[in-house]
């Protein structure tokens, strides 16, 4: 087999590939489409429990008495636990970072929000109780009776960022003994974090431009279903349902909490809906230990129904962006300061620099300067779900910014300054990527621009700002941006796969039919892990993809990487990868010793194709698997590691980030009504090497991150501080009809470290595009807008309209 | 042809084919009755608004949102749903199976029943009458291109006999 070269990286899928970079149906489609795959909510169990949480009616208020007496008598009512609760008191289940240290009772005592409190910082908060019931509707009665029955003191708030730190009082009373670090309103200290010299970088530079972006109002969630888990403590098992992506943050928790041992919690996670990212991995984990907990409490399978926390939060670092660029007359930028003003996760570790990490990796700017604030607010938690948008955001305003004020074409200044870490792009290829064994004669930008610019008509249609107006009356405008693809988490997915527990393993069987079972876990939320997972085991072992069955629903002692999409493409295809060679090679091995026909040859001299064993050069010598398997019988499995792949082949270091993406977007606007009409929108993105085509296709469609720039949004009544939009009847999503073309392009350049040199995609729609809507509505109406998501009413404003 | 007994009423119904008879109540929606005859297909996204068309069944040959439509109401009539047009293998289904008309899924069944009955009353849709007919569903992961492509694929078959 070609396992010679240890470099999963330069590895090429079978030179007969069937699967792998193919348009293959989904394996979850039948059951999707008809409905007949059961999500959590779906599930129902015998004698089966539901709890919910009481929320906070205010923005921000701490409860003086709550009498549950009446809510305990309404018929079906079992329990209605406190936040005070003797038994309960140091069980509430918290949230944080996977990788945060596990199995400690540090963990509810670092930076971590219990799930109640006897306060809210936010509306609709989860605060006080937990009402336990025979049924949904008694539990629904007897939060209204409770919340009644509550005296709160309302406190004041402040929802606005800027003005947070000069506010007297607490926004947020009590933060500090959750987080030491916070300070007054501040939730951590200032971040100044400087890469070269910024001030020599503006001394060189021949003009200097300044800018502002303000995140005004945040866009939230809004995932498919309510976020729901269900637990059933049998005496010594307890079985989790769960779909978020990190199921083990609620078993290291449970077994924290509870002193249960981690291999009897049984974790089935059934797909989830879309409930992408840190969102999922972070936050979700919390329902699933409320349930293991009141399971075990209450000796029956508890459904925790948490249905308002997909409106509470939204993606982290949101807030006010300044900018301040130096450049030279050809485009080429030479100092970069950024000050944030932006609301963090809430009780999490801040992301170090996050808001210029793609600049960053995907620039040979030298010089680039952030401070960052972080005050507190009191709106919902902050965490990444489909992560990147405000950095994608600083990437592509930097870029555009240069452009407009030298009057030169974006696509030309993005080609100046690509890079990784202040390096030029052909520096990291002659100093890092060849040394790595990769091919260096493309340009994985250049490529993606030039695809991009003829998909949109580019060279015809882009235009100065505001100069172009329609037949119809209204103003035209187009965009492009770029950024880095989704490749440097593969750093950050080595080290959370390695910190994680149990660590990424997989166990693969041949049965006695010829099928191949692999099992690993890894939960789903919409990328179609099982599907792409398939193809690449068809593939490298030889068989048709009906042929191979992988279990990623149950977690036991076998699990992929721990995080999702784009951490789990750059660990998990090596992984898998890896372990097909290794099973077709144990394969190949036995049939010599056990099979008559081929006895005596040497596995080399064999192969294995569409199911079939055959000597290579005498391919009449053959055999199916199916028939080797049922004489050999189902004796031939492998088990490997993480581990013992990075045994063989420690991962590389660095990895500069060498593949791009770029996004170009066509709008009309209308003058009188400051409608914005998304007439075409291009993706085209370098995932290194296409696994699955119709996923990260799907992945790629960019109206989640349109909408973010163009209408999601969360409003708050500013005399209350109460979300005036939480539910799909108000809140904005982009339908069917919202963008009228779009084109997603792949360039392959295979500059990637996943296997066959492929990176992870699953951010790219709904971060990246994010934008380019308030570019194009600046080269629309030639006048920029400050506050997002750009909204008529501010496009009115703008034009001097409202 | 329902009967009142007391606050419920009997009520006939046709699901999938198969007839029905049932005691509800007047406050029960049509999708909450077909989830308790286990037609999980029928999702409740946005919480009984009407605002997302994951609940949507073909009531009597027009699609309706189930979440906003009484169980009483449904007296004598015939509903189809997801799992309906998957048992019948209509070529509807078959395209929403080779096409990635999915991510998370949940909203699917939705869009193929609301592309079932467009197909129903047009079996050769325009691109634009199918962007109008789905128009009304939300994907919260943004598949929508895909429809289009299995909605004109079953189309094409539809055609052909």
């Amino acid at each position: 087999m070609a396992m010679e070269d240890k470099r999963w990286w330069l590895w090429k899928p079978p030179k007969e590939a069937k699967y792998v970079g193919k348009y293959v149906p989904r394996r979850d489609a039948a059951g999707k489409a008809s409905g007949w795959h059961k999500y959590i909510n779906d599930l129902e169990l015998p004698g089966m429990l539901y709890a919910k949480p009481l929320r906070s009616p205010y923005t921000n208020c701490i409860i003086k008495r709550m009498d549950t007496s009446r809510a305990e008598k309404i018929p079906g009512v079992i329990a209605v636990i406190r936040w005070d609760d003797p038994w309960f008191k140091d069980k509430w289940p918290v949230c944080f970072w996977e990788n945060a240290p596990l199995y400690s009772p540090r963990l509810r005592s670092t930076g971590a929000l219990p799930y109640i409190m006897d306060r809210a910082w936010w509306y609709g908060q989860p605060v006080g109780a937990i009402v336990i019931a025979e049924t949904e509707e008694s539990c629904d009665e007897a939060l209204k009776i409770l919340s009644k029955d509550t005296e709160w003191e309302e406190l004041p708030f402040c929802l606005d960022w800027e003005e947070s730190e000069k506010c007297e009082f607490p926004i947020r009373p009590g933060f500090e003994k959750i987080l030491p670090e916070a300070k007054g309103n501040v939730e951590f200290s200032p971040l100044y974090w400087e890469f070269g010299d910024v001030e020599k970088g503006f001394q060189e530079a021949d003009k200097i431009v300044e800018c502002l972006v303000r995140w005004r109002d945040p866009n939230t969630w809004a995932t498919a279903s309510a976020w729901t888990a269900i637990a059933h403590w049998t005496g010594n098992i307890l079985k989790l349902w769960t779909d978020t992506e990190s199921s083990t943050n609620a078993r290291s928790q449970l077994h924290d909490i509870l002193g249960i041992s981690m291999d009897s919690i049984e974790i089935e996670s059934p797909y989830g809906t879309c409930e992408f990212g840190g969102m999922s991995g972070v936050l979700r984990p919390v329902i699933a230990t409320l349930a293991g907990i009141l399971s075990y409490r209450f000796k029956r399978p508890v459904k925790v129904i948490d249905e308002h926390s997909r409106w509470e939060g939204c993606e982290h670092v949101l807030g006010t962006y300044k900018f301040k660029v130096g450049f030279k007359k050809d485009g080429t930028i030479t100092a970069v300061d950024i000050k944030t003003i932006a609301v963090e996760p809430g009780p999490f570790p801040k992301m170090n620099a996050d808001q210029v990490s793609k600049l960053f990796e995907g620039s040979k700017i030298p010089n680039i300067r952030l401070h960052a604030r972080y005050p507190m607010i009191n709106t919902g938690q902050r965490q990444c779900t489909k992560h990147g948008a405000p950095a994608c955001l600083v990437h592509y305003v930097v870029i555009n910014l240069v452009a407009d004020a030298l009057g030169m074409d974006p696509t030309e200044v993005a080609l100046k300054n690509d890079g990784w870490e202040g390096h030029d792009i052909r520096w990291v290829y002659e100093n890092i990527a060849k040394k790595h064994g990769f091919q260096t004669e493309r340009w994985s930008l250049k490529e993606c621009i030039e695809i991009g610019k003829k998909l949109i008509d580019w060279d015809e249609k882009w235009h100065p700002p505001g100069t172009k107006i329609l037949p119809n009356g209204k103003y035209h405008g187009i965009a492009f941006g770029y950024t880095i693809a989704w490749s440097h988490t593969s750093n950050i997915g080595v080290r959370y796969a390695l910190e994680s527990d149990p660590h990424p393993r997989i166990y693969m069987s041949l049965c006695s039919d010829g099928s191949i079972k692999a099992i690993s876990y890894r939960a789903d939320t919409g990328v179609g892990v099982d599907t792409s997972y398939s193809m690449i085991l068809a593939d490298e072992i030889g068989v048709p993809l009906e042929q191979i069955y992988i279990d990623v629903f149950s977690m036991k002692e076998f699990r992929l990487s721990p995080m999702a999409g784009s951490l789990g493409t750059s660990i998990n295809t090596p992984l898998l990868v890896y372990a097909a060679r290794k099973m077709k090679s144990k394969i190949l091995e036995e049939v010599t010793r056990q099979i008559d026909r081929f006895k005596g040859k040497s596995p080399e001299k064999l192969d294995i194709k569409d199911g079939v064993i055959f000597e290579k050069e005498n391919p009449e010598n053959k055999m199916t698997l199916s028939e080797a398997a049922f004489i050999m019988g189902a004796g031939i499995s492998v088990e490997v590691s993480l581990e013992e792949l990075f045994k063989a082949q420690p991962p590389p270091s660095p990895q500069p980030c060498m593949v791009r993406q770029v996004t170009f977007a066509e709008v009309e606007v209308d003058p009188e009504t400051g409608q914005v009409d998304v007439t075409h929108v291009v993706r085209v993105y370098d995932c290194g090497k296409v696994i699955n085509l119709g996923a990260v296709r799907g992945q790629l469609y960019p109206h989640w991150g349109i909408g973010r720039g163009l209408t999601e949004a969360i409003y708050h009544d500013p005399l209350t501080g109460i979300t005036l939009n939480d539910s799909f009847a108000q809140y904005p999503i982009l339908l069917m009809n919202d963008i009228k073309k779009i084109d997603i392009e792949f360039v392959e350049t295979g500059l990637a470290y996943g296997a066959y040199g492929s990176c992870g995609c699953s951010e790219a729609g709904a971060a990246a595009p994010t934008p380019i809507i308030p570019l194009a509505v600046y080269n629309a109406i030639g006048k920029w807008i400050d506050d997002w998501p750009v909204t008529p009413d501010r496009i009115l404003k703008a034009l001097g309209k409202a | 042809m329902s009967s009142k007994e007391g606050l419920s009423e009997t009520i006939g119904l046709v699901v999938n084919g198969r007839r029905y008879v049932f005691v509800v109540r007047p406050n029960v929606t049509l999708r909450d009755l077909l989830r308790r005859l286990g037609l999980t297909s029928v999702k409740d996204m946005c919480g009984g608004e009407g605002a997302c068309g994951s609940c949507t069944v073909i009531l009597d040959g027009r699609p309706v949102l189930s979440c906003l439509t009484l169980a009483v109401d449904c007296d004598g009539r015939s509903v189809e749903t997801a799992e309906g047009i998957a048992e019948s293998a209509h070529p509807i289904f078959e395209a929403y199976i080779k096409y990635h008309t999915m991510q998370c899924g949940y909203c699917t069944p939705g869009f193929m029943v609301t592309a079932k009955a467009l197909l129903d009353r047009n079996p050769n849709p325009s691109e634009e009458e199918i962007r109008e007919a789905l128009a009304g569903n939300i994907c919260r992961c943004c598949t929508y291109p895909e429809h289009i492509l299995a909605v004109k694929e079953a189309a094409k078959r539809l055609g052909r006999g």
